[in-house]
């Protein structure tokens, strides 16, 4: 898929008139915020609107996440734990605090594994 | 009143020492329009016109005012001196039956027109003055891309050209014929290959460059893209509010519209008349700076039209 972001008022409504004219290829769409096929014609369309807006408009590229190979497991049973706490009040840190749980701050800067 | 000019005739003085000028008379004078087709002058607050005028060439010669005189190739040369149109003029300066109108802009325009302000005016200068410092977003990102494109198939051309000059020796070798220029357009075009190939690592790698910044240039486009959006908001405020102080005036206006020409209204909604009703009406509540250009007929004359009005009018 490609997400498309616009940054402007212009691109926001290009944008708009976009999807609206390619239905088809719209998976999404969000106000500013669009999610295209990932075929040449969608890719074409974003390219368009990158001609036009140049840095007013991004494009991503995105695939599905696979929770299993990008994350360790370690941070899923975190977030299942966590969510599935006692103490609705008790924030990350403390309920992690004195667990094997890892801890936000080194989550923050690790990055996930590449796709494979 | 209008009058005609002769060629070689000069107008003569409309006064005379000594002699006492009404305000009426003052402000005509002041917002008095000279209008010129082909060889002939008219002047004044009210002029009427033969109908063989092109009124978009009329339109267009008040809106170039005073410059080249505008001509299409049917009708005379036309011209015509007065205040520079404002934007009240884009909707209320051309009245004819096929116009449209969007009546509240037009009437929160005549507004402006009036110099009227709205409380939400400092808030929008101080809107535009900050979307102003921010500059313009600067396109070297895609100058950058333009020139990798550019090399990328200057590399994918010069790959074909090389292909064909290997082809070109080979034949030449197998038929035992003089290699020397074959292998030298190779060499040539080998070198030229390798030149635009390194362009192009160049030019990428310069566009990586520049991509690691995208996200504070992105940070500033989100800027100005909410200051946008707040001037857009602060505009739709203020020509509110415009329309709900000039309702009663615009009202008032409808209701005075001659009774004889005026077709009934469709609707109690105010903002629901037909567009040429609705254009004399904000045009009576507003102050127009160029004279309005009247093709339909509402009014039996220019002079009538203008005293309903209360601004100077072309007639056709």
């Amino acid at each position: 898929m490609l997400l498309v972001i616009a940054y402007s008022r212009t691109a926001r409504q290009s944008l708009r008139n976009v999807c609206r004219a390619h239905e088809e290829t719209v998976l999404r769409q969000f106000g500013r915020v669009a999610l295209l096929r990932g075929t040449e014609f969608g890719a074409f369309q974003a390219l368009r609107l990158q001609e036009k807006h140049g840095e007013a408009v991004q494009i991503r590229r995105t695939e599905p996440f696979d929770e299993f190979g990008a994350v360790r497991s370690r941070v899923r049973e975190a977030a299942r734990a966590y969510e599935d706490r006692e103490q609705q009040a008790l924030p990350y840190t403390a309920f992690a605090s004195g667990t094997d749980h890892p801890d936000a701050e080194a989550m923050k800067r690790t990055e996930l594994f590449e796709e494979r | 009143m209008s009058e005609e000019d002769r060629p070689g005739h000069s107008m003569s003085k409309d006064e005379t020492p000594g002699e006492s000028v009404s305000d009426g008379e003052r402000a005509d004078r002041r917002a008095s329009v000279t209008c010129r087709v082909g060889r002939k002058r008219f002047r004044g607050v009210a002029i009427d016109l033969a109908a063989a005028v092109d009124s978009g060439a009329l339109v267009a010669a008040i809106r170039g005012s005073g410059g080249e005189p505008v001509a299409d190739a049917e009708g005379p040369a036309i011209t015509v001196e007065c205040p520079e149109p404002g934007p009240l003029f884009d909707h209320v300066g051309h009245l004819h039956p096929e116009m449209g109108l969007r009546t509240k802009t037009a009437l929160a325009r005549a507004g402006r027109s009036r110099g009227m302000e709205t409380p939400y005016d400092d808030e929008l200068a101080a809107a535009r003055d900050r979307l102003a410092a921010l500059g313009t977003p600067d396109r070297e990102r895609e100058a950058r891309r333009t020139t990798v494109e550019d090399h990328e198939q200057a590399v994918a051309a010069l790959r074909e050209q090389v292909a064909a000059a290997r082809g070109q020796l080979q034949a030449r070798r197998e038929a035992g014929g003089d290699t020397d220029q074959a292998a030298a357009d190779l060499r040539e075009a080998i070198r030229e290959l390798t030149e635009h190939e390194t362009a192009a690592i160049a030019a990428r790698q310069e566009l990586a460059a520049t991509d690691a910044g995208a996200r504070k240039r992105r940070d500033r486009h989100e800027q100005r893209f909410e200051l946008e959006d707040r001037i857009a908001n602060l505009e739709r405020d203020a020509r509110a509010w415009l329309v709900e102080q000039l309702g009663d005036a615009y009202a008032e206006a409808l209701d005075a519209l001659p009774e004889a020409t005026t077709p009934e209204r469709p609707s109690a909604d105010l903002f629901a008349a037909d567009p040429v009703s609705g254009a004399l009406a904000v045009a009576r509540v507003g102050e127009p700076a160029a004279p309005i250009v009247l093709d339909c007929d509402r009014f039996d004359s220019a002079a009538a039209a203008h005293d309903w009005l209360g601004c100077p009018v072309i007639r056709l």
